[in-house]
């Protein structure tokens, strides 16, 4: 496999060239930490409130939000890197290398680059999870179909990232574009469900905020079987297609930076 | 089959414009002005297999523009390109695994690393076998005099042996058509020198078709047996390099040193003076005249020494293009 | 003086006109920043009254929390530490004007082109959840003055920040450090009050209520120690300001020691 052999060639350089980054992996390591403890805070605060969560207990609950910081993990470790490069590319040329190169630009552009300092999200996200699992009971096929919705899910927002990162072409930056978009996995810590009616028509239909993080926790907690995944797939082959052509029209108006 | 075609191609940017300053910024808000700017207009031209053809023009003449639309890089915006019998801005694998653009002034090295992590990455993108990638890098290597530098950080590098390390990296796949984009921009002669040289021995061993823009007059005379012209996005000549100095420069320069002063008025009938004192003096005069004009003078004046002057590439192409900027007429043929 | 305001006046034009250029990128800044307000839609739900208030207190604490904190997002510190990192520092010391001031200048002057976007937003949260109007007015300079003295805080703790690299190759992964602290322990994600009494005021001794939970309290008739919180917050300014002048100026002597 092609893709696979440059994928880990890539990693392999660029994880080289960040191993001198240490203390500020330290320092990420904390901020992911603090964040995702905020994350916590606000979902006991609501519960201490007494705030109806859409029938969600702090162990369902906890799944959501584990959803939302192993996704904060994929967006920083994986999607913003990424993103960063794009742009970096439109802006001073370098794009052009990338479509000399004989394989799939957009594979190319979407996981070129990767930043160490989501692997503490993941780590968080993988506590927070733990802790739910043990709060719920979780069985294996259960912990796999949240692994599989969470990977689906991972690709979703990352397509979606792409397509919004392909401001580039038009803007300097992309990058607050992209950051916006973060944002609203910091709405997806609660589930959609909590946010009544309207929002959560919203977040299903349109900004699929809950087959990102809710759909996941749904699958660990069996309120779906494995079927549940395909409507997560039925988005992803939608986002996929749309990312293409938004690309394919990027390119037709792209002048190559100059000189 | 030629291995490139170009046919009518054209490109139009659409620029907005903006006025300086915080008025200007706020018109450029609320609305915008857009200005189309035509990079190349309606460029012909076919390229053979196993040829080097040299692409001549001033700064912002469409030169890169057009090479970039044969890379597959840009859109045109009409007209039609074939490289290798492939449409170019469909990007299929098959020809971008057989063409190479390499850009003088831009990198794509990893900075930070040795040159063989570069051609490590390049070999996995272009699906070579490492064996394949180690043997092709070496034989590169060596036709580029960098072998001991392989091993080297990119940023230790000076321009020219980053050059050298780019081309190395960009020619791995062996492309059989090759477009450079100002490979010297920048080199010492030497560093020149010798990347003519490998172009030269590349084409040789592989046949590979060159297309070259180069700033350097030295590169084009050295390598291009065919040259085009391109000024303000349209092509003004194709063909052979003589050629273009006879259509550009119709006169030679005849130099006269004399013995004893001689008067202006008796040079007159020769050619046309351009510089005189009275034991010297330098005319213009037509390529076809300059025997006849050469004898009368040595039959009819105290000639102490006199040379034939041809003007160089670099006077000729500076001549073409004042002369265009003037409105003349192009000397436009094909070869 | 009158020269100097003139001067003054052509830097935030500039600043100013640079900023409506990136409006794209300003415009999805503060959209980055929007998201408490579903956070919002969480709690006016209402539920339980466990905390004492109604629904109402919730958006109007929101939309000012969230309102107010759009004052102190500046970017000094990564501006710094990228003219620093790579000279750019150099050429903005050799002009008779200080770069500080050049800083602070294009700080307001990406207030004042985000300012109007801001209030784009808030007019559409307005429209959405009218209740937020519903506020008292004359809690309006309190909010103006916890807003500036914010501003300068959050400037000149970037400034610090940003100093530092001077010696450190990396610095501003502290003030991400700063921005998870400021918006969850200062109230913009959740109201603090849910947290227990003692830690509650123990935390008004830090800086960090004062960008977020008191701005909105202010307009929700929560417990807002407005005087003291004034006075406290003014001394965390003086106190981050002559700090950050320090820093920077022994900075600067370094930097020239170097050869910038």
């Amino acid at each position: 496999m092609r893709y696979v052999r440059l994928l880990l060639r890539t990693f392999w350089v660029r994880a080289l060239a960040l191993f001198e980054y240490r203390l500020d992996f330290l320092l990420a390591l904390l901020v992911a930490f603090l964040e995702a403890g905020g994350r916590v805070f606000a979902l006991y605060g609501a519960l201490f409130a007494g705030l109806d969560l859409g029938g969600y207990g702090d162990g369902e609950a906890l799944f959501v939000l584990a959803s939302a910081t192993l996704l904060f993990g994929y967006h920083r470790g994986v999607v913003m890197p990424n993103v960063v490069a794009l742009s970096d590319r439109v802006r001073l040329g370098t794009l052009d290398f990338v479509l000399l190169k004989p394989l799939d630009a957009q594979v190319l552009l979407m996981f070129e680059r990767f930043e160490l300092s989501g692997l503490a999200d993941l780590l968080a996200g993988g506590l927070i999870a733990a802790v739910a699992a043990a709060r719920t009971g979780l069985g294996t096929l259960e912990l796999l179909l949240y692994l599989a919705g969470i990977f689906l899910a991972a690709l979703l927002y990352h397509l979606f990232a792409f397509g919004v990162s392909l401001v580039s072409f038009w803007s300097v930056y992309a990058q607050n574009a992209v950051a916006f978009l973060a944002g609203f996995l910091q709405v997806g810590s609660f589930p959609a469900r909590a946010y009544g009616p309207a929002l959560r028509l919203l977040f299903t239909w349109v900004l699929p905020l809950y087959w990102l993080t809710e759909r996941p926790a749904e699958l660990a907690l069996g309120r779906v079987g494995p079927a549940g995944l395909f409507g997560l797939f039925l988005w992803l082959l939608a986002a996929l297609a749309l990312s293409r052509g938004l690309f394919s029209y990027a390119l037709r108006g792209y002048s190559s930076a100059s000189s | 089959m030629p291995a490139v075609v170009a046919e009518n191609l054209t490109k139009v940017f659409v620029v907005s414009k903006k006025a300086p300053g915080l008025k200007g910024t706020l018109r450029h808000l609320l609305a915008r002005e857009y200005v189309h700017v035509e990079a190349v207009r309606g460029v012909s031209f076919t390229l053979h297999q196993g040829e080097i053809v040299g692409f001549l023009g001033p700064n912002g003449a469409g030169k890169t523009t057009t090479l970039k639309m044969l890379a597959g890089l840009l859109y045109p915006s009409a007209g039609r390109a074939e490289v290798l019998g492939f449409v170019p801005h469909e990007r299929k694998r098959a020809f971008l695994e057989r063409i190479a653009l390499v850009m003088g002034n831009k990198t794509q090295l990893v900075w930070d690393l040795a040159v063989w992590d570069s051609i490590v990455l390049q070999a996995a993108a272009f699906g070579l076998p490492d064996a394949l990638a180690r043997e092709r890098a070496t034989r590169l290597a060596r036709m580029l005099k960098i072998e001991a530098l392989l091993s080297r950080p990119v940023r230790k590098l000076s321009l020219g042996e980053r050059m050298k390390a780019e081309i190395l990296v960009g020619l791995l796949h062996f492309p059989q058509v090759l477009f450079l984009d100002e490979p010297t921009l920048g080199l010492d002669v030497t560093s020149q020198k010798a990347i003519r040289d490998f172009v030269r021995a590349y084409r040789d061993e592989t046949g590979a078709s060159v297309l070259l823009t180069s700033h350097y007059m030295a590169d084009i005379e050295a390598l291009a047996e065919r040259v085009l012209v391109i000024h303000e996005g349209r092509l003004v000549y194709d063909g052979g390099l003589s050629g273009l100095v006879t259509k550009a420069a119709p006169e030679k320069a005849l130099l006269l040193k004399f013995r004893e002063p001689v008067a202006k008025e008796r040079l007159e009938g020769l050619g046309k003076v351009v510089a005189w004192t009275p034991l010297e003096a330098r005319l213009l005069v037509l390529r076809e005249r300059v025997l006849e004009a050469v004898s009368r003078a040595l039959a009819t004046l105290p000639v102490r020494d006199l040379a034939v002057e041809e003007p160089g590439l670099e006077e000729v192409i500076r001549r073409l293009f004042a002369g265009l900027q003037n409105g003349v007429e192009s000397p436009r043929h094909e070869a | 003086m009158r020269h100097w305001f003139s001067r003054i006046g052509t830097y935030l034009q500039t600043h100013y006109a640079l900023q409506l250029e990136y409006r794209l990128e300003l415009f999805f800044w503060v959209l980055t920043q929007i998201w408490p307000l579903f956070w919002m839609a969480l709690w006016a739900k209402g539920g339980e009254p466990r905390l004492g208030f109604p629904p109402e207190a919730f958006l109007r604490y929101y939309f000012f929390a969230w309102l107010a904190a759009q004052f102190n997002t500046t970017w000094s510190a990564y501006l710094l530490a990228t003219m620093i990192l790579r000279g750019d520092l150099a050429p903005l010391l050799l002009r008779p004007f200080p770069v500080l001031l050049d800083l602070f200048t294009e700080h307001l002057g990406t207030l004042f082109a985000q300012l109007p976007l801001t209030l784009l937003v808030a007019a559409a949260v307005a429209a959405v959840v009218p209740e937020v109007l519903s506020a008292p007015l004359a809690a309006l300079p309190w909010f103006l003055f916890f807003a500036a003295m914010a501003f300068t805080f959050e400037f000149f703790l970037g400034v610090l920040v940003g100093s530092l690299s001077f010696w450190l190759e990396k610095s501003t992964g502290l003030m991400e450090l700063w921005h998870v602290l400021r918006v969850f322990l200062g109230g913009v994600a959740v109201p603090l009050l849910v947290l227990p009494r003692g830690v509650f005021e123990a935390l008004f001794w830090t800086p960090f209520p004062y960008f977020g939970y008191l701005p909105g309290a202010l307009f929700a008739g929560m417990p807002a120690p407005l005087g003291k919180g004034a006075l406290l917050l003014s001394l965390w300014t003086l106190l981050v300001m002559l700090l950050a002048l320090w820093v920077f100026r022994r900075g600067l002597r370094r930097f020239s020691a170097m050869g910038a």
